[in-house]
């Protein structure tokens, strides 16, 4: 019988003071896949965050379709970078948006393919729910993950962030 | 006490050559809650984007399949239906030109059961060009034994495909 696979990798918890991005690094190259699942919110005083990705410490070569509602309309985008929504600050206290990465195959030395999900709640009142396709026009394999905010404003304290690796066999 | 480790693999496939139209994982066990299939793909179809063909048992003239999704292309969004197909083929996945591979995520909940209709989840991502997610039903109460995940038909997979089958255990 196959061993149950989905392992924690690592995980951050942002400390008092915040911080201005979350990195990942030296990754395993011993896992298929790699799923980053993270409770965040940023110190930007509008809704909702973008939750920016980046490999081996580059955020270029993103590119990404999305589509997401607001409780009443939704939009469809074409993105050069790789964000997925996350929680602001202007919205409910102590809520935190809940979002995640799924990068299949990051060690191979094709260009990856990314899916991505984002929520941002505002207790009922409103809210973002997006569902993003991600491409990362680089063979490189994936050593390191960081997650930063596109405003700049960093992460709040109680920020969680988890990287799980995911085996096949 | 923590509960046992779950997320098992139980099989996967990756495809070799240039002639294979779809992988089949057969002979499931029926032992876990829920199943899942992680696929990253992409067909010989010609231009960008085609659909993949997916049946359940071997299943592929009942016409007790239907779907429903929701897509967008970046600029705009659509949401439309399938119904009484003889499989599920109005989705979407990386063709010949793409240039890279799309995701495919399959959540198969309650499989093993043999007196309710099976409804699936699929999140599709046909990187580059469509975003989408998709509600799955089978009007076929019995117990899902095996799945089928290929390319139109006259079509092929390209080498290299990956897929893997997951097992979850409720407890």
């Amino acid at each position: 019988m196959a061993t149950p696979t989905y392992n924690l990798i690592a995980s951050q918890t942002v400390g008092s003071g915040g911080a201005a991005s979350v990195t990942f690094s030296s990754i395993p190259n011993t896992y298929t896949d790699l799923l980053v699942k993270f409770s965040a919110r940023s110190n930007y005083n509008n809704n909702p965050e973008i939750a920016v990705l980046s490999f081996n410490g580059s955020s270029s070569s993103f590119t990404n379709k999305d589509i997401f509602g607001t409780g009443s309309s939704a939009v469809s985008q074409t993105n050069s970078a790789s964000g997925v929504f996350s929680e602001g600050n202007n919205w409910t206290a102590n809520t935190f948006g809940s979002s995640e990465f799924y990068i299949p195959n990051y060690t191979s030395s094709n260009y990856k393919s990314i899916s991505a999900e984002g929520v941002s709640e505002n207790n009922g009142t409103g809210g973002y729910q997006e569902l993003n396709a991600v491409l990362w026009s680089n063979t490189a394999a994936i050593t390191s993950i960081g997650i930063s905010t596109q405003n700049g404003t960093g992460w709040l304290q109680y920020s969680t962030f988890y990287l799980y690796g995911i085996k096949n066999s | 006490m923590a509960s046992a480790p779950t997320y098992t693999p139980i099989a996967t496939q990756t495809v070799s050559g240039s002639s294979t139209n779809a992988i089949t994982f057969g002979s499931i066990p029926q032992t876990y809650t829920d199943l899942r299939v992680i696929a990253q793909l992409q067909t010989t179809s010609s231009g960008n984007v085609s659909d993949m063909a997916i049946s359940l048992n071997g299943d592929t003239t009942s016409g007790l399949y239907s779907s429903t999704r929701v897509y967008a292309n970046g600029s705009s969004y659509t949401s439309d239906r399938q119904s009484n197909v003889n499989y599920w083929n109005q989705n979407g996945v990386n063709a010949s030109t793409a240039g890279w591979p799309g995701i495919a995520s399959f959540d198969f909940m309650n499989y093993s059961s043999s007196s309710t209709y099976k409804t699936v989840l699929l999140r599709d991502n046909t990187v580059g060009y469509y975003t989408m997610m998709l509600a799955l039903l089978w009007r076929n109460a019995n117990a899902i034994t095996s799945i089928t995940i290929g390319a139109n038909s006259g079509q092929t997979l390209y080498s290299g495909s990956t897929f893997t089958l997951y097992g979850i255990l409720a407890a």
